[in-house]
């Protein structure tokens, strides 16, 4: 056998510089570095970003068609209280601008009693819906309640009808 | 840390570890595959891709030979592959001439240090042969299995290349003479 020393001359060596110079062509073939945008797949990113509008548009048609399902298939009686419900704070937003004007003392004391009876009703239709499960659309607490709201409208609507009566003659 | 380790955590995808088994063995693959060109950036490119081609393949490597003997197995598919492409082949010169084996020769054979030059005039398979048996001290079963070759062509082309040198040796030596 021959002596490997013998054989193989100085020519014949890699240099360090050499070495790391190899090395670092390995690395970048195999072990790549990953900057900052390079790790953003433009494919995947877009694919994802895709699917991600997409189920928000099923989500939002989900949460539209449920809930027209679930409105067409309300029971009459709370389609009524809703409507009445609607029209007590439609009646409620025209208050201030009685309550703001200066009025006789008389109109003071009945808006006084009225207020009074206001707050009991709504009293009464809280204490209501504590009672009963939000979910009971039984015809006997849709009865209670519409009776509740009628009497909360019949107030509201005393309240209102007071103005332009005693206000003139205040003046 | 052993090379088994080390080639168990490369094949993990460790770095290091096949950094180690670079830094291991880098020197030995370059000396050997220079002896078959004087162009330095060739035999880099050899080296660089054999070590690549190493690291993806490494889950093929069973561990029954050493893994430089793999790398020189790899190191020269690159090498025949560069040459074949460019088709750069080393005639033989020598080849033509009708040589019988001669066992007795072969064992009586001597190397001297200024033989290296004779070897420029060998093919690249028969200078393989010979300097994977003589210098890098593998068996002819290896060298089979690393040429892809059968160890009766290893063993009869070793004899031949053995009796080539000796004679050519002569022959300058009786014209310097």
């Amino acid at each position: 056998m021959i002596n490997k020393n013998e054989f193989y001359s100085d020519k014949d060596t890699l240099s360090t510089e050499s070495k790391n110079a190899l090395w670092d062509g390995i690395q970048k073939e195999l072990f790549p570095r990953k900057d900052f945008f390079s790790m953003f797949d433009v494919k995947s990113y877009t694919l994802g970003f895709t699917t991600a509008i997409i189920f928000l548009f099923a989500v939002i048609g989900m949460y539209t068609v449920g809930k027209s399902f679930l409105y067409e298939n309300k029971p009459d009686e709370l389609i009524i209280n809703s409507a009445y419900q609607k029209a007590i704070i439609e009646f409620e937003e025209a208050l201030p601008r009685i309550n703001k004007v200066g009025n006789t003392v008389r109109v003071d004391e009945f808006l006084q009693v009225k207020q009074e009876e206001l707050k009991e009703i709504d009293v009464a239709i809280e204490q209501y819906g504590k009672d009963y499960s939000k979910n009971d659309y039984s015809q006997l607490k849709q009865e209670r309640l519409r009776r509740l709201y009628k009497l909360k409208l019949k107030v509201l609507e005393s309240i209102i009808a007071i103005e332009g009566t005693d206000h003139e003659t205040n003046n | 840390m052993t090379e088994q380790k080390l080639i168990y955590k490369a094949r993990a995808g460790n770095e290091k570890a096949f950094r180690k088994l670079y830094e291991l063995h880098v020197s030995l693959l370059f000396r050997f595959l220079k002896q078959f060109t004087s162009d330095d950036d060739l035999v880099k490119d050899w080296v660089q891709q054999a070590f690549i081609k190493a690291f993806r393949n490494i889950n093929k490597f069973e561990g029954r030979s050493k893994f430089i003997t793999w790398l020189f197995k790899i190191g020269i598919n690159e090498m025949r592959n560069e040459f074949s492409r460019k088709q750069i082949f080393v005639d033989a010169i020598i080849e033509d001439l009708e040589i019988t084996v001669n066992s007795q020769i072969e064992e009586t054979f001597e190397w001297h240090s200024d033989m290296k030059w004779l070897l420029a005039d060998l093919d690249d398979e028969k200078k393989t042969i010979f300097i994977l048996f003589e210098v890098e001290g593998y068996k002819h079963s290896e060298i089979a299995d690393i040429l892809q070759i059968s160890e009766e062509k290893s063993r009869t082309s070793l004899s031949r290349v053995k009796q080539l040198l000796r004679t050519k040796w002569e022959k300058e030596a009786k014209i310097n003479d």
